[in-house]
């Protein structure tokens, strides 16, 4: 038993990288955990892994993409209907961008990715914190990135997208603190993860590059940013919303 | 299981002798760490010790005036003695005094770097200097305020400051030694409860500011010394292993308000 047995976590992007890592930490604590994709295969994948962690576990694989709000209230509505209760969601699901420019970006991949990273946050709350509202309780934690506290050269979406991740961030822990709602973010720096893998493939040199700007000289592990969602999700932070807790191995301090 | 944990840790706890430092004293100890209580009341000190122990904890008290070099230099070299080198430093011993600005003399400024702002610096000094030669990993916690990020108080200007250094210490220390497995971060508490607080609102001078506000506190409480516990024990432990440079707030929500 421990402080999390029972209690109900959805996660966004949760097939792959650090949302995978995080449904099995919360799993090996007792947390009932759905997790979201687009990506049925890797879904289908992450639900048996998470069967065979733990015997009480109890998860779920929903296929769901943040850009559709239609998926996302049905999803919502899922979750309620199997378990009766939302204690945690962790926004998690995001694009990446490839380092091409700022001016090569376009708009039309900039509206993609803004409709992913950024809308797609603002749905999945919007549902997160009537459900949330509705019971008095709840806890929210959003993924940004580094890239949400300063600018990048040649990934202009990337970075505006998560901007703004951190401003729905404070403007929902500010709204709905007095309903015992806590709503913080977790900035991870670069982590070793498909997606980094995908992004570091863009450009020449970048693995490299990205790994020196990190004064501790690697990469993060998935359940380095897994540890840092599930404290914030405990009791222990019980008197912290509206917070950006940095998993970068000093990048921001930089 | 939860790597909250600091089984087998040598951790050395500045003004821990009531208050917050002692709330993460305590919690520490229940983790499994080896805790090194200390500051100038030994009385309370060994108050904290016992109390420890009572708990199955493992604790010594050594005296220490946080802002005299010679006698931390001895404190760090009597815990190496005695018990090791240190893997957890957390610089918590803390002094605030409210004084309007026109009546607050250098010296008053002085004084509150001397506790606040020096006294971080020579531990964290002490504790890297044991950790290099041992080629050791390790971590530091400041524990600053939110009053060292922003306005949250009037008449304690110079409390202020001394915070606002030892959160730029936090992060130049992080920079520099974070090739050599050393972390260094903060925590800023927003209005906590505990008698520094209350010996100082009760003082001549009415205690004023934002953060006394009640609108500002958001989560519809103030602060526990055990909050500030919580968060020292996530940054202490290996649960926040690719943290580093980073100062968390602990305030209730009072900054984003």
């Amino acid at each position: 038993m421990t402080e999390f047995s029972g209690k109900v976590a959805l996660i966004t992007g949760g097939a792959s990288g650090v949302g995978r890592a995080t449904a099995e930490a919360f799993t090996r604590q007792g947390v009932r955990v759905v997790v979201a994709d687009r990506d049925q295969r890797s879904g289908l994948q992450t639900l048996s892994a998470l069967e065979a962690l733990a015997p009480e576990a109890d998860p779920r694989f929903i296929l769901m993409d943040v850009s559709a709000e239609s998926a996302v209230s049905i999803a919502i509505t899922q979750v309620h209907s199997w378990y009766g209760r939302l204690d945690f969601a962790f926004n998690n699901a995001a694009i990446e961008e490839p380092a091409h420019g700022f001016i090569e970006c376009g708009t039309e991949f900039f509206d993609e990715i803004i409709k992913v990273n950024l809308r797609g946050v603002y749905i999945c709350m919007k549902y997160e914190l009537q459900l949330m509202q509705a019971q008095s309780r709840g806890v929210i934690v959003n993924t940004a990135s580094v890239a949400g506290s300063m600018g990048m050269a040649a990934v202009p979406g990337y970075v505006a997208s998560k901007h703004g991740v951190l401003g729905l961030t404070r403007t929902a822990a500010l709204e709905f603190a007095r309903c015992g709602i806590r709503v913080n973010a977790v900035s991870p720096g670069a982590v070793d993860t498909a997606m980094f893998q995908r992004f570091a493939q863009s450009n020449a040199g970048i693995r490299d590059a990205t790994i020196n700007s990190h004064p501790m000289g690697r990469l993060g592990r998935p359940e380095e940013i897994a540890s840092a969602v599930l404290w914030l999700c405990s009791e222990g932070a019980a008197f912290v919303t509206g917070h950006d807790l940095h998993v970068d191995g000093g990048y921001l301090a930089a | 299981m939860l790597k909250f944990t600091l089984s087998k840790k040598l951790a050395i706890v500045t003004g821990s002798t009531a208050g917050i430092g002692k709330a993460i004293a305590k919690e520490f100890a229940l983790a499994g760490a080896n805790v090194i209580v200390c500051g100038r009341n030994a009385e309370r000190g060994r108050t904290t010790v016992n109390e420890i122990k009572e708990n199955a904890g493992s604790a010594d008290f050594i005296p220490v005036d946080i802002a005299d070099e010679t006698s931390i230099r001895a404190l760090f070299e009597e815990t190496r003695d005695r018990h090791g080198i240190l893997d957890v430093l957390v610089n918590n011993a803390g002094q605030s005094q409210i004084t309007h600005f026109l009546d607050t003399s250098g010296s008053d400024l002085m004084a509150a770097c001397a506790v606040n702002l020096q006294g971080p610096f020579v531990c964290s000094r002490e504790a890297i200097r044991q950790m290099r030669a041992a080629n050791k990993p390790g971590v530091i916690v400041n524990i600053s305020s939110i009053g060292g990020l922003m306005p949250a108080m009037y008449d304690v200007n110079q409390y202020c400051a001394s915070k606002g250094g030892l959160e730029s210490l936090t992060k130049t220390l992080a920079f520099e030694f974070a090739s050599y497995g050393i972390r260094v971060n903060g925590i800023a508490p927003g209005f906590v409860e505990t008698d520094m607080v209350s010996s100082a609102v009760q003082g001549p001078i009415k205690p004023r500011g934002p953060i006394f506000d009640p609108a500002r506190l958001l989560l519809g409480r103030r602060g526990k010394p055990e909050d500030i516990a919580a968060a020292a024990l996530f940054f202490a432990s290996e649960a926040s292993s690719y943290v580093t440079g980073q100062t968390l707030l602990v305030d209730g929500g009072f900054s984003i308000g």
